[in-house]
């Protein structure tokens, strides 16, 4: 029973596949992201094909869960916003459905491994900055000048607004990562209790990890959405300059 | 799944009401999560460029990281406090 709580994070290739060097073998990770994705997929599509105007249980769901992502959209980037919904929904799905599935006994949280998490970060910030770039050009980098900075603490300021901007993907990676790996090593960790009490003393872990459970699915949605609601905020940043999302409201 | 839907329901009914950023099941349980990470990430960002400005550019250990470490530790509060400025108004 000396198992360590982390083993359950570790990837053993299933099907190894190490083509002119470059390592791409199938593992469960890989499996459980098909998994999300054909799920997504699925469920959005089989919503989308009747489209009545009394819309069905699926169809309802699917039409709350665009309504919010279309709601986070509006709040922070405004009208001109809407151009990036596609890319913003697929973002909040996959990373929402991946959370939940992961809960499921036995399978895989593909968002506690850091490299998913950080090329989404890394990704949604990038494409921030090329947007900021190309829309703006140069006037992009006002973005490191807060407003109404007086002139004698510029260079001051500007080193901070660059460590402010670069720990952005890091946050937005480490956050969604540490909170999906930390809520499973909690559960290992109680399930481990409850193996090891027996039946005298063991129930009571085992009704904590149900709990547990429980509070992680709200988790998996409260990240997803955080995820969300800040890589719309730094589009939004990039799009409309000193963001109205961080000022305003 | 039951409590999925509800959370989603809760919100898309909020939604004709308020925004979700002033919705207070997110406001709150969002902000919570992200401050911290915030904080801690512009020390490691701060930090760690310090650092390689220490050990690859200019060769001053350790100066370069106590400024960095400095400037993280400003960079994170003020992020957080932008962050709890939004969330006040």
């Amino acid at each position: 029973m000396e198992e360590s709580p982390l083993h359950a994070f570790e990837l053993h290739e299933l099907i190894p596949l190490v083509p002119s060097g470059i390592d791409i073998s199938i593992n469960k990770a890989v499996i459980l992201m098909w998994v999300v994705v054909g799920l997504v997929a699925f469920l959005m599509i089989s919503a989308a094909a009747a489209r009545k105007l009394v819309p069905g249980k699926l169809q309802n769901m699917a039409e709350l869960i665009v309504e919010f992502i279309r709601g986070i959209i509006l709040d922070t980037m405004g009208e001109p916003g809407m151009k990036y919904f596609p890319l913003i929904a697929t973002l909040f799905l996959f990373i929402l459905f991946a959370n939940l599935i992961g809960l499921i006994p036995g399978s895989y949280t593909v968002t506690s491994q850091i490299i998913v998490t950080a090329v989404f970060a890394v990704g949604m910030y990038g494409l921030s900055l090329v947007l900021g770039f190309s829309l703006h050009g140069v006037k992009f980098l006002g973005i490191l000048v807060p407003p109404g900075t007086p002139g004698w603490l510029l260079p001051l300021m500007i080193p901070i607004e660059l460590i402010s901007q670069l720990a952005r993907p890091i946050s937005l990676a480490v956050r969604l990562f540490a909170n999906m790996t930390a809520g499973h090593v909690i559960l290992g960790v109680l399930f481990g209790l409850a193996i090891s009490g027996g039946l005298l003393i063991g129930w009571l872990p085992f009704a904590f990890t149900i709990a547990m459970n429980g509070l992680e699915v709200g988790i998996a949605f409260i990240q997803a959405y955080i995820f969300t609601v800040l890589s719309c905020v730094y589009l939004g940043d990039a799009v409309t300059l000193h963001g109205h999302s961080e000022h305003a409201h | 799944m039951g409590a999925l839907s509800h959370i989603v329901l809760k919100s898309a009914a909020h939604e004709y009401v308020m925004p979700p950023s002033q919705d207070p099941l997110y406001a709150g349980l969002g902000q919570a999560v992200r401050i911290g990470t915030e904080l801690l990430a512009a020390l490691i960002v701060g930090g760690g460029l310090g650092w390689v400005v220490d050990t690859y550019l200019l060769d001053s250990t350790p100066w370069g990281m106590v400024m960095g470490l400095g400037l993280g530790a400003a960079a994170g509060v003020r992020s957080a406090y932008r962050s709890a400025q939004r969330w006040q108004s």
